[in-house]
């Protein structure tokens, strides 16, 4: 079962596309140690239980429970972005560039040795590869694998069946150069998120012919080349076995291998308590956190995880097409006491956000919420008076229409329906009726939101490292009828220029000023109501080190590892 | 007899191909493959999409007479299409077929057995003690939804292995992954794993089967024949055994080859508490996921085994009742 309103649309991961805007142009790619932003949260960025790698013992098996059975193993593939590929190609595939806890990517030096990049009179990305890093079959890892993917990922011919094309569609050209193990990506127009491309890398062979890129990496992954390789891919008990891989040329894995196993989350709990599975997902739900509480040896690892809680205005609909009712609605709610109601089981500290973009943990976070992020129902019946609805017995009328908004919520969650029958309550004091109606979970997206048959809607966005390509089609204008994922279905020219100009500028402090600009604009025009960052629960054995919660920290696999002596 | 059989299989693969049919008609119209690439982040590109959605003959864009024909002319030729992930069907099926059958077997049939021998023994004691410990026992379970029972069997197998610090009991999916043991050791651990599902099917089947089966027995305990075996001075015993039960048999045979069927394709929450990956489950989440070739290739399957399951029930009742053999 899954639970697909909660963290819709958004593949987790670095993979997730799109690079942290980051970097100084024209400097190598070390930077990284910014001042702390002035809102930046007490909420933990990350819980992994760090721990030097010569305390750890050398071996063991990490059992790693997964959602899905993934067939398709080319993470560019449409059917391989998902979440549960990237966890395992983390293991065993080039990941050129890792996030920090702030989300800032920085280059692993595995496998690139140096990264240059300049931006006039075009921006030039000049990678240097590690002399050592070749994939499993022998083949060095050079230029040609980034010419190769650059080329299937562009968007230019049709037959390579590819998940996005953002980034890749704006390089110009990859070139050989000093030797192979130098590649030189020029782009025709500047991309901000450029450390999102070519990770994960693929090699040449993959991007060079549509049959092997749409077909190559199904059910089998043919080459590898990470501190783990494949064993075993079990279709049958729908497991993944990874091994320390001794070809590695860089720290070899703590690990033996990690076993991936598929398990429906109303199995996971019993599980892990048995010992059977080593990891437990415990935000999902509270039943499954409580159980993970009274486990002996076990630890729940807690971090701010990198998707976040919102409300969605259907500005398309015929009362919220007005922006100073969408705006009376945002000061009718009381973010905090929807917060609390949905965190209460987590023993989390409850902190509403004040930003579309960036979280509380990234750097370049800032409370941009201003007026409408406050509770505020004076304000709120002053917008609606001016937006002349009139006070008639409990509701407000206008033209003889009665105020009233759909709020849809998918019927199998809770927690959705809580923060419905929540903002009912509020919302009534403000004059607003509000109708919840519960629809078929499946059907959320497909039947409600995209065709925009629905008022409000609540449900997650999942974040990434680079908040402003992959937001990009959240909050660009609707055209063509075509509304990308933005399904408040309004924008503004000034909107979508500041977008584009965010995406374009290579210097890292001025993107996180124009991001902050636009965030400050998506607030104005009132359509989407950010609740709060997601909190990731993660129960694991206690002896288990540099793994848990991650929020936007990007684990290193090779130095995973258990402290203590094998019980098991 | 045979004659009977050929009939019966006629009408039979008649209803199979309507049933798998009209299951692929309302799959392809009801269910929105496109609405798994649409909810995807990165959105895809609409051209990738559509590409996609042809090839694996999932476009709602084509009339729903040609997907028909499409999936109806490779399931002739043995082709089952392919899932929305691009994966072959029919190896699928076939291993979740497999898996279902290794997690269901042994249960269904011992529960099958032990509940009809207790619903025997229930209706000869009937109102004593005895009766009354089966027909409660039958009850409680019956009433505690399945999923229930094995949350309850694995919390207590928990508190075993928590007593004896041994694991004794494990029961995530059908074997540990990753273990290079011996072939015996293996077999083992497939035996291990096998113990709390088939407990749980085991317990749920004998409490539906025991209920049939007593009552069947009570018309049977009064019937004349039962009367007069025993007034030519046979015990009590053998005339229950050799007259009573082998008529009360008959009709639960019929209801136990078809609930097989059906016990295979619902097994859906055994399935997934125990981590195993058959047949329920996928056709559960198949349905969540919008992928039609899947979703009727498991109606096809659950067709064919419907109709297996008939002729199955039919030549049991020819074994059981001689009047079917010499053709009425």
């Amino acid at each position: 079962m899954r639970f697909r309103a909660r963290s819709v649309p958004a593949v987790a991961g670095p993979a997730g596309l799109l690079v942290g805007l980051l970097l100084v142009a024209g400097c190598a790619v070390d930077t990284g140690r910014e001042r702390m932003p002035d809102d930046m949260s007490a909420l933990p960025a990350y819980d992994v239980n760090p721990m030097p790698r010569e305390r750890l013992r050398a071996g063991g098996t990490l059992r790693w429970p997964m959602p899905e059975f993934p067939t398709q193993w080319n993470f560019h593939h449409v059917n391989g972005s998902k979440g549960v590929v990237n966890e395992v190609l983390q293991g065993v595939m080039p990941y050129l560039m890792r996030s920090d806890a702030k989300g800032v990517s920085h280059p692993v030096p595995e496998y690139l040795a140096d990264v240059e990049v300049t931006t006039a009179p075009a921006q030039v990305v000049t990678y240097t590869i590690d002399p050592r890093a070749r994939w499993s079959d022998g083949t060095p890892i050079t230029y040609r694998d980034f010419a190769a993917q650059a080329r299937a990922l562009c968007g230019r011919d049709g037959r390579y069946q590819v998940a996005a094309v953002t980034g890749y569609d704006r390089i110009a050209s990859v070139r050989r150069g000093r030797h192979d193990r130098q590649a030189v990506v020029t782009f025709a127009r500047p991309f901000a998120d450029w450390r999102a491309l070519f990770t994960p890398l693929y090699p040449a062979a993959t991007g060079a012919q549509p049959a092997v890129f749409n077909g190559g990496w199904l059910n089998r992954l043919p080459v590898t080349a990470g501190p783990f390789k494949v064993e075993a891919i079990d279709r049958t008990a729908k497991t993944i076995t990874i091994v320390r891989d001794p070809r590695w040329w860089g720290r070899p894995a703590r690990l033996d291998r990690i076993v991936f196993r598929v398990l429906d989350p109303g199995a996971a709990p019993g599980a892990f308590a048995n010992g059977e599975v080593d990891v437990l997902d415990a935000g999902g739900d509270a039943g499954a956190y409580r159980r993970a509480l009274r486990v002996r040896g076990a630890v729940i690892r807690r971090a701010a995880g990198p998707d976040w809680r919102h409300l969605t205005f259907n500005a398309g609909g015929p009362i919220l097409s007005d922006v100073r009712v969408r705006q009376a609605i945002m000061n009718g709610i009381d973010r905090r006491a929807l917060a609390e109601s949905d965190l209460k089981d987590m023993d989390w500290p409850v902190e509403v956000l004040g930003n579309h973009f960036f979280m509380h943990t990234q750097t370049g976070y800032r409370d941009n919420a201003g007026e409408l992020g406050r509770h505020d129902p004076a304000r709120a019946n002053r917008l609606l008076e001016e937006a002349g609805w009139r006070r008639a017995g409990r509701y407000r009328v206008k033209d003889g229409r009665t105020l009233a908004v759909r709020f849809v919520v998918p019927a199998t969650q809770h927690v959705s329906k809580r923060e419905g029958e929540l903002v009912q309550a509020m919302l009534a004091r403000i004059g607003v009726r509000v109708d919840i109606r519960p629809v078929p979970t499946d059907d959320l997206f497909d039947r409600y939101v995209l065709p925009g048959n629905f008022d409000i809607v609540p449900f997650s966005w999942l974040g990434t490292p680079f908040p402003v390509s992959s937001n990009r089609a959240v909050f660009a204008t609707p055209r063509g009828g075509s509304i990308q994922q933005n399904y408040s279905r309004i924008g503004s020219p000034a909107l979508d220029a500041a977008l584009d100009r965010a995406v374009a500028e290579l210097d890292p402090v001025k993107v996180r000023r124009l991001v902050n600009e636009a965030d400050r604009m998506v607030w104005r025009q009132a359509t989407v109501l950010p609740l709060y960052q997601r909190p990731q629960l993660l129960a694991v054995r206690g002896d288990l080190a540099n793994f848990g919660a991650r929020g936007f920290y990007d684990l290193a696999y090779e130095d995973i590892g258990f402290t203590a002596p094998a019980s098991r | 007899m045979a004659g009977f059989l050929v009939r019966r299989l006629l009408n039979y693969g008649v209803l199979v191909v309507l049933a798998a049919s009209l299951a692929y008609l309302l799959a392809a119209a009801t269910l929105r493959p496109r609405a798994e690439f649409a909810e995807r982040s990165p959105r895809p590109p609409a051209a990738v999409v559509d590409a996609q959605l042809t090839a694996l003959n999932l476009n709602d864009k084509t009339p729903l007479a040609r997907r028909y024909a499409t999936w109806a002319s490779g399931v002739l030729h043995g082709d089952l299409g392919r899932t929305l992930n691009g994966d072959p069907v029919a190896p699928e099926l076939l291993r979740r077929a497999l898996v279902s059958v290794r997690l269901l077997l042994v249960g269904t049939v011992l529960g099958g057995v032990l509940g009809v021998l207790a619903g025997a023994y229930a209706a000869v004691r009937q109102y004593r003690p005895s009766d009354r410990l089966i027909t409660v026992g039958s009850f409680v379970v019956l009433s505690t939804p399945v999923f229930v029972l094995a949350v309850l069997l694995q919390l207590g197998a928990e508190r075993v292995n928590q007593a004896t610090g041994v694991r004794i009991f494990e029961w995530v999916g059908e074997y540990t992954p990753g273990h290079g043991a011996g072939p015996l050791a293996r077999l083992g651990g497939r035996l291990q794993h096998l113990v709390l599902p088939t407990l749980a099917i085991v317990l749920t089947q004998v409490a539906v089967v025991s209920r049939y089966q007593r009552h069947l027995m009570l018309d049977v305990l009064g019937a004349d024949y039962v009367r007069t075996a025993m007034a030519r001075g046979l015990t009590r015993r053998r005339a229950l055994l050799r007259h009573g039960l082998r008529t009360a048999l008959a009709p639960v045979t019929t209801y136990f080859a078809y609930t097989f069927g059906f016990v295979l394709l619902g097994a859906m929450f055994t399935e997934k508490i125990f981590g195993w990956h058959g047949m329920g489950g996928w056709l559960i989440d198949s349905v969540h996921r919008g992928d039609v070739n899947a979703v009727a290739a498991v109606n096809l399957l659950a067709a064919v085994l419907v109709l297996l399951a008939g002729l199955a029930a039919d030549a049991a009742h020819g074994l059981l009742d001689p009047r079917v053999r010499t053709g009425r």
